[in-house]
């Protein structure tokens, strides 16, 4: 099939023209970029400038709680903008007030001392006083011990005020700024009582300077908001587009009439999305030129000047994001069959493609070579540098090849939603049929039950592990894994009354593909963990991960771990990704696809980073089991002896060393691997000679 | 060579539901064939399965003596195809919308603009011929669709209920301008749910139940085998019965 370009051109002009005379593009994508930054960046500073002024013009209404002398209270009434209210207006809210202040004082000195760490509870003292700021017309509370400046024990002054009520703050600084000019004068004194000069107070200067300049130290904290914004404005400008030219094409009927033309999906495919990139491309051009003249005339109120080669930098960084999300819109976009459900779609990938512009607002997140890797952190990342500090070219280019990388896959994933005349032309897939629950809808699962299933799996990992992990393996694995990996899928496929054995393939296997099983099971262990060992875990991880686990906790007796961790997870996993699911994506898939996207779930699903790479390898391989045998046990063997084994190993590590398994260096020997792999292979071929069960027309796997 | 189109023994599932089974049709040049049949029949999926929109799950089909599996884009080429479903853009103009659809059919320079001319004369498109199809009335934007549909000249049209929600005017047009291609020598295909239409147009009306073909004739023929008076008695006659005239599909080979 060879693609022809100027089908590819006049799909891309005729979408362009469509666009242009669309008025809510053009306003979204071009008219709104260009108003929005000066009017924000003029609205915010002159709102600053009127505000601080009338702030700063208003009196502070304080109240002086005091006790000794009177210099403070002299200090104050000559101090500018500021009244002094008398206790008398609200006695009872004051009385007791050094008391209580003392006793606060004693407290959190003596918490200091003991060092517990725990916050201690707000005084009853501060809510009465917060009251009283709040309900009176008072700024703030000074309540003033005083002594003689030649006294042993020192004078002491509290300020209680309330930091979220901007006139309360106000005062507060301005009492500080009296109070600090005060310390001085009694500091001076103290220091002529005794013959001293104000240096003896300094034996040590420290002279901390920012060699960053000003201009930088600016540039560090835009370039910290900036990605996020930036990439905020890619996805708004990808958004409206994708949906339009895909779902949009299918609420007002123009793509049945589209694909009554000679057009192959692919030329129709890329003629939307260079239309979408470009859209989205122009939104994004304007965003950054008009938010450089803002910034270039000052109108943000920084001193911040972007050059042009850094502008262009900034836009250059923003193709390949604009080509990725685009590309991601496109793809969930066209499942839509409506612009309102396209919305709905949307919306949530939206998010999820903002948040590793997040990265950028993080401390101690840099540009390496895996953040470089990483669809979203890199982009956020690079932006930030190149407003900071010179980047390692490498990076850059790894960014940029990443970025391209995710997007072929993205558009090859795309091409082949294209080519589906189900989605095409169906109005059968909507997700609104989806969330419908009607009993008879869903006589199977499907590959859209797969990914539901998998969402649900994803959070309810996420939510019950943060929520159990603290009352320990013991509660959180059978919750986790017979509550959310059996419980859910059974309720769900019982509720669209689902045939349960063939749905979670329970057929009993063969003896072939049951030795197998055990074969691949013995060793699959040596091979995930040489896998694993490619991406290593920090020391600091894998000890995090293992106390989680408890697999050190002499409570736990291995009997019960390799209950909690083997049996459960290998026998309830099983049951979730390669039952349900992997029948779910069997009847949209290839076969290969099916257990492709299933083992990829099943590595998400385990929310770890460094042990993904071989997390997918083995949900490659139970799966494969699960669809060459039409039955879930083998996978289970499998997936209980390996995880088996690999607590065994963490119990008796003198045994796997002697074995020879591992080195000295706690790796995995070279000739251990060899031998893996080889019984590895053995196992997958005696599971491949058990053959296909008989499969039926629409895939169905019977049960027998 | 334009030989219509022939279809033998197509299916079409969506999952565990049937569409269409078995069908076999011919649809012979200077011919129009008229297809009836409640909702949920499988005209629809017939239908965009000879245009080349949907793929058979089984069967084959030739249209102009080529096999459409094996050169989608040249039966496309000699495919018009209009449905209610197959609706314009919205913000381009008639003369832009004909020359879009004429450019994907591989047209370009002068005839393309001649055809856009033609056909905006013939149907008497002039007034609105500039302006954004949305701004059109139903009637006007049918008629261009159907502008849409001849653009490249095809030789077979597959029409898809295409008169309904028109008025008696908008939908005379379409029925005279079927008329006309008909006479042009063109093969045509034709489904609707008015009886009166299917009579007054068709040479052959092929009666559509549960994804087959139940029967096919003349209007004569069919009220004469169901033993009814009028087309509509022969057509719920037969859904009674509910069984195929012919085995389990219909052979139908009628080139006079």
């Amino acid at each position: 099939m060879t693609i022809r370009h100027d089908m590819i051109w006049i799909i891309f002009h005729k979408e362009m023209i469509d666009t242009i005379r669309d008025r809510k593009t053009l306003l979204i994508n071009l008219a709104l970029p260009v108003l929005i930054w000066p009017l924000t960046a003029m609205f915010v500073s002159q709102y600053a400038a009127v505000h601080t002024i009338k702030q700063e013009a208003k009196q502070s209404r304080i109240v002086l709680i005091e006790g000794g002398g009177d210099r403070i209270r002299l200090a104050l009434v000559d101090a500018e903008k500021i009244d002094l209210i008398p206790v008398e207006s609200n006695e009872a809210a004051f009385s007791d007030v050094p008391r209580h202040l003392h006793q606060i004082h004693q407290a959190r000195q003596i918490a200091a001392q003991s060092d517990t760490g725990a916050d201690s509870p707000r005084p009853p003292l501060f809510a009465r006083i917060e009251a009283v700021i709040r309900d009176h017309d008072v700024d703030c509370v000074v309540a003033v011990d005083e002594r003689s400046v030649g006294a042993v024990t020192n004078s002491s002054a509290w300020i209680l005020h309330d930091g979220t009520d901007p006139d309360s703050a106000q005062a507060a600084r301005r009492v500080k700024n009296v109070l600090d000019t005060l310390q001085i004068a009694y500091m001076n004194e103290r220091l002529d009582a005794n013959g001293l000069d104000s240096a003896f107070l300094d034996p040590l200067v420290v002279h901390n300077e920012n060699i960053a300049g000003s201009d930088k130290t600016v540039r560090d904290v835009i370039g910290r908001i900036l990605p996020l914004i930036l990439i905020v404005l890619v996805v708004l400008g990808g958004f409206y587009p994708a949906i339009n030219m895909t779902a949009g094409e299918k609420e007002y009927g123009t793509l049945p009439t589209l694909l009554c033309a000679p057009v192959h999906h692919l030329e129709l495919l890329l003629g939307k999305y260079l239309a979408i990139l470009l859209i989205a491309l122009v939104g994004v051009a304007i965003n950054v030129l008009s938010l450089s003249v803002v910034t270039f005339l000052g109108l943000a109120g920084t001193s911040l000047n972007l050059s042009p080669l850094i502008v262009i930098w900034i836009f250059l960084s923003l193709v390949p994001t604009a080509m990725l999300y685009t590309a991601l819109f496109m793809s969930v976009a066209i499942f839509a069959n409506s612009f309102r459900e396209g919305q709905n779609l949307l919306s949530p990938v939206t998010l999820v493609a903002v948040l590793p512009a997040y990265a950028a607002l993080l401390p101690g997140v840099e540009l390496n070579a895996l953040t470089a890797v990483t669809p979203g952190f890199n982009i956020a990342l690079l932006i930030r540098d190149v407003l900071v500090n010179p980047v390692n070219p490498e990076f850059i280019a790894i960014a940029l090849i990443a970025n391209l990388g995710w997007t072929a896959v993205i558009l090859m994933v795309a091409a082949k939603i294209f080519a589906s005349e189900q989605v095409l032309l169906s109005d059968h897939h909507g997700i609104g049929e989806l969330l419908a629950l009607d009993r008879d809808m869903l006589p199977y699962p499907d590959s859209r039950s797969g990914t539901v299933l998998f969402i649900v799996f994803l959070s309810g990992t996420f939510y019950l592990s943060g929520i159990l992990l603290p009352h320990g393996i013991a509660v959180l694995i059978p919750v986790l894994q017979l509550g959310l990996f059996v419980a859910v899928p059974v309720l769900f496929a019982r509720y669209f009354r689902m045939p349960i054995a063939t749905v979670f393939r329970l057929r009993r296997p063969g003896m072939s593909a049951l030795a197998g099983a055990v074969v691949l099971g013995a060793t699959l262990f040596v091979t995930v963990n040489w896998l694993a060992a490619l991406t290593p875990a920090p020391e600091a991880y894998k000890s995090l991960l293992t106390d989680a686990l408890q697999l050190r906790d002499p409570s736990m007796s291995l009997p019960i771990l390799i209950v909690l961790i083997a049996i459960l997870p290998g026998v309830c996993e099983e049951i979730a990704f390669r039952g349900i699911m992997l029948s779910g994506y069997l009847t949209g898939f290839r076969p290969r696809y099916a257990v492709a996207i299933t083992a990829l779930w099943f590595a998400c699903a385990h929310f770890n980073l460094y042990n993904f790479l071989s997390l997918l390898a083995m949900g490659f391989v139970l799966g494969y089991c699960a669809w060459r045998t039409g039955s879930i046990w083998p996978g289970v063997i499998v997936h209980v002896m390996n995880n088996g084994l690999a607590v065994f190993a963490v119990r008796h590590e003198d045994a796997i060393t002697a074995s020879g398994i591992v080195d000295v260096t706690g790796a995995i020997s070279t000739p251990a691997v060899g031998v893996a792999i080889l019984l590895n292979i053995l196992g997958v071929g005696l599971i491949h000679m058990s053959g296909r069960p008989n499969v039926t027309d629409d895939g169905l796997v019977p049960h027998t | 060579m334009n030989s219509g189109i022939i279809a033998s023994g197509l299916y079409k599932n969506y999952g565990s539901v049937c569409a269409v089974s078995n069908l076999f049709l011919n649809v012979p040049p200077g011919m129009i064939i008229g297809l009836l049949g409640p909702n949920g029949a499988g005209k629809t999926s017939t239908l965009r399965m000879l245009a080349g929109i949907l793929k058979p799950d089984q069967g084959q089909i030739t249209v102009c003596g080529l096999n459409i599996s094996d050169n989608i884009f040249e039966v496309k080429k000699r495919i018009g195809f209009l449905s209610g479903d197959t609706q314009l853009y919205g913000r381009l103009t008639v003369t832009e919308v004909l020359r879009f659809f004429g450019r994907l059919n591989g047209m370009t320079g002068s005839a393309l603009a001649g055809r856009i001319d033609e056909l905006i004369r013939d149907f008497r498109m002039s007034d609105y011929a500039y302006r954004p199809v949305s701004s059109l009335s139903s009637g006007q934007k049918q008629r261009a669709n159907i502008a849409r549909t001849l653009v490249h000249d095809p030789d077979v049209l597959v029409l898809d209920e295409a008169t309904v929600s028109l008025d008696i005017i908008s939908s005379r047009f379409i029925m005279e301008t079927l008329a006309a291609m008909k006479e042009r020598g063109k093969a045509i295909l034709f489904s609707t749910h008015i009886m009166g239409e299917a009579e007054y147009l068709c040479d052959r009306i092929a009666l559509m139940y549960k994804g087959a073909i139940i029967d096919i004739g003349t209007v004569a023929e069919l009220t004469g085998r169901a033993g009814a008076t009028n087309l509509t008695d022969a057509f719920l006659t037969r859904l009674d019965d509910d069984q195929p005239t012919i085995g389990d599909g219909f052979h139908y080979d009628d080139t006079a």
